[in-house]
């Protein structure tokens, strides 16, 4: 083979050697990119919503309605039609939990309701409604006002009344409401220390399930019936104002009217129960009756 | 490359079963404990929250639940006896593992903004998806330069 032959031989070798280990670093590069882009666009989507969670500060609270507006709700919401409740019904499951053989509850020789929640709460919030309709049927209240429960809890923003500058007057009951913190957590009220004693005695086994022992809302019937946790799911109440809420209340056969309105009955028939039957025309409706019934049957 | 394609064939099957084995702790939590409608602990890093919050449930199935078929189906195409198997093995591999990390991303997105808080059981099941989806694509590769 002439020399000149060889050279070229040589060259196209180290061509084809040369285009071999371009193709080999080319293929290196694709199977890394095959490989590390999917995930560092995982990563990278990860990061960008933990960026945007964290820099992205508190959510807004919803604002209230203004003052007429909201007395109006408020009288709609505390004088809800006879009617409408018997309408509603009784609800699928128990609502109150028996309390047997304690010392009665009382404030000034009158059975004593005890409340126990907080502002942030989203299930003290839903249990507000069907208690501040039951209770309305006994006595008046005032200083309800709008609020909401935490943008940062699960169902956030459920519409509701706070307890927290409300008062109540009847002549057949006493209530005492204790909202221990804002729609921020920030510590609000406390109990006394009587009211505290109550709380820790009676929300806990084997009044309570173990699971729910101090969780709130708490109420306390006149240490004869409790309820732990909501009556009604804050789902219910997902994206309603609260002259939307009190509307829904109004009509029974909205999935709304209809639970609240027979847990409304249920604390109803036990508020009955502890005042003795009284008033008469609010514990002789058939619904009512029915329930206190079931509950004196029950104790 | 045989070798390497079992080494990762093999870390792809521990971190199924291991997936596997936390999502039956999910699965098993979310019917043994009670559904409170209550309010008790705060915080970020809250497992009940997550775990009791609506978004738990998709189309009426629990989000833990819907863990355990897919690490059942990761186990079973990284099964050793299938190693030599057919040819589109590699490819349902990714689509699964591509289907597990985009569920990832969307349940670490509710965790964020609809229930704000973390359940650190979850962010586990996340983690081993995610590692599972690389350690998938790279045993993947392994097998094409074979």
């Amino acid at each position: 083979m002439s020399k000149p032959n060889a050279r070229k031989r040589q060259r196209a070798d180290a061509l084809r050697a040369e285009q071999a280990r371009l193709r080999a670093a080319r293929e290196r590069r694709q199977r890394r990119l095959m490989i590390f882009g999917p995930i560092v666009v995982v990563v990278a989507i990860v990061a960008a919503m933990v960026g945007v969670k964290v820099l992205g500060g508190d959510p807004t609270p919803p604002p209230v309605s203004d003052p007429a507006t909201q007395a109006a709700t408020i009288a709609r919401l505390t004088s809800l039609p006879a009617a409408t409740l018997e309408t509603a019904g009784a609800p699928g499951k128990a609502v109150l939990t028996p309390i047997k053989g304690q010392q009665p509850l009382t404030d000034q020789g009158k059975p004593k309701v005890l409340y126990v929640g907080a502002e942030f709460c989203p299930y003290c919030a839903s249990q507000r409604w069907p208690l501040i309709v039951a209770l309305s049927r006994f006595g008046t209240f005032t200083g309800l006002a709008e609020s909401h429960s935490s943008s940062s809890d699960v169902f956030p923003d459920t519409s509701t009344l706070t307890f927290k500058d409300a008062a109540y007057t009847s002549t057949f009951l006493s209530f005492t409401p204790v909202e221990t913190a804002d729609a921020e957590g920030n510590r609000l009220q406390s109990p006394t220390p009587a009211d505290d004693a109550v709380f820790k005695k009676f929300n806990a086994p084997p009044y309570v399930d173990k699971d729910s022992q101090g969780s709130i809302p708490f109420i306390d019937f006149g240490n004869r019936f409790l309820t732990s946790g909501a009556s009604v799911s804050p789902e219910l109440f997902k994206g309603l104002d609260h002259a939307t809420v009190v509307a829904r209340l109004t009509d029974p056969s909205s999935d709304l009217g209809r639970q609240a309105g027979a847990a409304a009955n249920a604390i109803t028939a036990g508020l009955c129960s502890l005042t003795g039957d009284k008033p008469a025309e609010v514990c002789t409706g058939k619904v009512v009756a029915g329930l206190k019934g079931a509950l004196d049957a029950g104790r | 490359m045989r070798d390497d394609e079992a080494r990762w064939g093999l870390i792809a099957l521990v971190l199924s079963v291991a997936g596997l084995a936390v999502s039956i702790y999910l699965t098993v939590a979310h019917y043994a404990e009670p559904q409170l409608l209550a309010c008790s602990e705060s915080g970020t890093i809250n497992c009940a929250k997550v775990t009791t919050s609506p978004q738990s449930v998709i189309l009426g199935i629990p989000v833990a639940v819907l863990g355990l078929p897919f690490f059942v189906a990761m186990t079973g195409l990284n099964l050793p006896v299938l190693r030599r198997g057919p040819g589109w093995l590699p490819t349902a591999r990714i689509g699964a593992a591509t289907v597990g990390i985009l569920f990832v991303l969307y349940l670490v997105y509710v965790e964020l903004f609809e229930v704000e808080a973390i359940c650190l059981w979850c962010t586990s099941v996340h983690l081993l998806t995610f590692v599972l989806f690389g350690v998938t694509l790279a045993g993947a590769q392994r097998r094409t330069t074979v």
